[in-house]
């Protein structure tokens, strides 16, 4: 077997309780490569369409790659792939921390679950000896509690788990996956499929070392990005303030979303920056497996009417916004608790505090009243009523069953005119990065297969101006020339074909964004140095962009087959409108009519019929995937 | 002639790049925001938003009082 692989696949029938070991030829991991791409794969042979996510049929995928696990830096990352409960589209979420690399280490590069078993169970793999476990004394337990039993069950404490908690079992449809209680495969309700399933948890434990071609090549580069991330501004930044960074810029701005998204200006967003989580909340700073930028944050709060466990971690942006400003909440301590109980119960913090905001709004509206809400005054800025909230989601008790569902299926039941205070594309909500300042971020938000999603490529901001790292950079992928972060032409469409195709790639690697330009210092040359070094290939930028392109196109199939079209390719109305109050005031509305354009333009790029959005058959057989024309027609 | 006193305060991961902050310029005379970024050696790659006192402007706006200008780093995703 190729260096950097296990070459064995685990396949998982938890209704049989059967399970059997898949060796694949070489030219299959030189194609699909691992992660999201081997995910798909397995989807679209294994998986009839239209199959509902909380069935038996749909599969839960559990992916590393080649390079998880390798000691360089940023490459902890692993996929979990599945039709989404939230979208009814190809579900994915990718997650750092440990889990990926000791999976590789037990033996196994990937899991393939299908089938539910019918009591709760949880799966132990020990360098490579599959058990099924049983786990009724683990459901209704939070994630903390859990770890700390199974630990102690199998009486080995560098046992890695990925498990769901509560929300997860009671099939929230925004239930994440978590491992080791800080890593999260967030987005797209992962962990609903995985509670449909009655699979509580993946516990892992591996000794085998995953064998390098050339060790000491891939110990020297590594050696040299890791000088480079401590003495860089852009990785410092990352660890100094971590994505808390940009807190300080959108709320001085007048873009930090606010009040569900009904203005960018949050008056009290000083209580909300980097630097006040700093003096206030944070403990410490985490990394992931063998990564020295340590970007995670970790807070402690223990006040007498407030206690934050920093087992669980602490907030990013995203949850600070979604959470905070979004509900119209400045107090730090209360969304780190939030943060906390969406960490012990498994559910997506952008979702939950979406839901939660238009729920809010709802309330203002007079769209729901305290009949609705059991009591509660849901108005914006009322932090109790925010916990509460989280708390009723979670366990699907009274309004939160029904905000469970997403924000878009609860304003269908709701009515009276509350869709339009929902903001999702593919029914996801939207994360909180304005696009109008930066609308590649858009076309990506409208495209991405999984939903509104704000990793799927990098920024425009990296690419702005002639000095710009990105164009600095990443001139071997013909980024030549600058765009500005508020173009909507050609120039920007072209630019972000290319960016979505290499961090399609990077998901597929197992790379972490946020060790790779343009985002932090490790460099396209770099990359491509372990790469060899870990297989012993002799591979090219040229086969990774290819690698990158198979696997949006056959998320885009997979789409396509489940009945998405062009029209589920959108952004919400409120980014088609000028900015409401503070500096940004009356400005940078995009333009409906130019982004559709921009659209259009991009399936002509992916080599899509310009109408359709779907992929032509001769770029499914340019990419190998010839075996996939029957399925869109 | 009244002299301009341009205060340049930076955010973010400026401040550890450019390894100083507020920096002070003198002027005479009005000036736009591209030749103090170029005369404070900022390179306008790394620079995201301008604020002058309260209000956001480009690189090509003229500054023509004594005031603070805050620089904010570019944004990425995450």
């Amino acid at each position: 077997m190729s260096y950097g692989y296990t070459g064995s696949i685990l396949h998982l029938d938890l209704s049989s309780k059967k399970y059997w070991i898949e060796h694949p030829p070489e030219t299959f991991y030189r194609t699909y490569w691992g992660g999201r791409a081997l995910g798909l794969y397995y989807m679209l042979k294994e998986m009839k369409p239209k199959t509902d996510p909380l069935s038996p049929d749909n599969l839960l995928i559990f992916a590393p790659s080649v390079l998880t696990g390798t000691p360089a830096p940023a490459m902890p990352r692993y996929t979990v792939c599945a039709k989404s409960s939230l979208t009814g589209a190809e579900g994915e979420a990718e997650a750092g921390g440990w889990w990926g690399p000791e999976l590789k280490k037990a033996g196994l590069d990937a899991i393939i679950t299908k089938g539910a078993s019918t009591t709760p169970v949880y799966l132990w793999i020990n360098d490579g000896k599959v058990e099924i476990k049983a786990a009724t004394h683990l459901w209704g337990k939070d994630t903390g509690t859990t770890q700390k039993i199974i630990k102690e069950e199998l009486a080995d404490d560098k046992v890695r788990i990925a498990q769901i908690g509560p929300a997860g079992e009671n099939l929230v449809r925004f239930a994440n996956i978590v491992n080791e209680l800080k890593h999260f495969n967030g987005r797209n309700g992962l962990g609903a499929v995985m509670g449909s399933k009655k699979l509580k948890a993946i516990a892992v434990r591996g000794t085998k070392p995953i064998e390098l071609y050339n060790k000491e090549r891939v110990s020297q580069v590594t050696k040299e990005i890791t000088k480079r991330v401590m003495e860089n501004p852009l990785s410092r930044d990352l660890r100094e303030l971590g994505t808390l960074a940009v807190v300080r810029p959108f709320y001085e701005a007048g873009c930090l979303p606010s009040y569900n998204w009904t203005t960018g200006y949050f008056k009290e967003g000083e209580n909300l920056t980097a630097e006040t989580y700093n003096k206030t909340i944070l403990k410490k700073t985490i990394g992931c497996y063998a990564c020295p930028i340590r970007c995670k944050r970790v807070v402690e709060i223990n006040e007498s009417d407030l206690q934050v466990d920093p087992s669980y971690g602490g907030p990013e942006y995203e949850t600070i916004t979604s959470l905070g400003s979004s509900c119209g909440i400045s107090d730090l301590k209360y969304i780190a608790k939030a943060n906390e109980l969406c960490n012990k119960y498994t559910m997506d913090t952008i979702s939950t505090g979406m839901a939660i905001a238009f729920a809010m709004q709802c309330f203002q509206e007079g769209l729901l009243t305290k009949e609705d809400t059991g009591g509660i005054e849901l108005t914006f800025s009322n932090k109790e009523a925010m916990l509460k909230m989280v708390e009723k989601i979670a366990h699907r008790d009274g309004l939160g069953d029904l905000l469970a569902e997403g924000s878009y299926l609860a304003a269908q039941k709701i009515g009276k005119g509350s869709e339009k205070f929902i903001h999702q594309v593919k029914k996801q909500e939207i994360p909180m990065h304005d696009p109008r300042l930066k609308i590649g971020v858009g076309l990506q938000y409208a495209l991405a297969d999984y939903g509104a999603d704000h990793m799927k490529a990098a920024h425009d901001t990296y690419f702005k101006d002639k000095d710009s790292y990105g164009i600095k950079e990443m001139k071997g992928l013909g980024i030549l020339e600058p765009v500005s972060p508020t173009d909507i032409g050609q120039n920007k469409v072209t630019l972000f074909k290319i960016l979505d195709t290499y961090w399609s790639l990077l998901d597929t690697l197992g790379v972490c964004d946020f060790g790779y330009v343009p985002r932090s210092v490790g460099t396209m040359e770099e990359l491509l140095e372990i790469i060899c070094s870990t297989t012993g290939w002799k591979t090219t930028w040229f086969e990774f962009m290819k690698v990158g392109e198979r696997s949006i196109n056959m998320a885009r199939v997979f789409n396509c087959r489940e009945g998405f079209t062009t029209k589920d390719d959108t952004l919400p109305e409120v980014f088609y409108q000028n900015f409401k109050g503070g500096p940004l005031e009356g400005k940078f509305a995009i333009n409906k009519e130019d982004f559709e354009k921009a659209l259009k333009l991009r399936y002509e790029l992916m080599g899509w019929n310009p109408d359709s959005g779907i992929p032509t058959s001769a770029k499914l057989i340019e990419l190998g995937l010839d075996w996939l024309i029957e399925e869109i027609g | 002639m009244k002299i301009m006193k341009i205060s340049i305060v930076l955010e973010g991961y400026l401040k550890d790049k450019y390894s100083f902050s507020p920096i002070e310029l003198n002027y005479s005379k009005a000036v736009t925001i591209h030749k103090i970024l170029e005369e404070a050696k900022i390179s306008s790659a790394d620079i995201f938003f301008i604020k002058v006192e309260d209000s956001l402007v480009k690189e090509d706006y003229f500054v023509r009082k004594s005031c603070k200008i805050k620089l904010f780093p570019i944004i990425g995703g995450g």
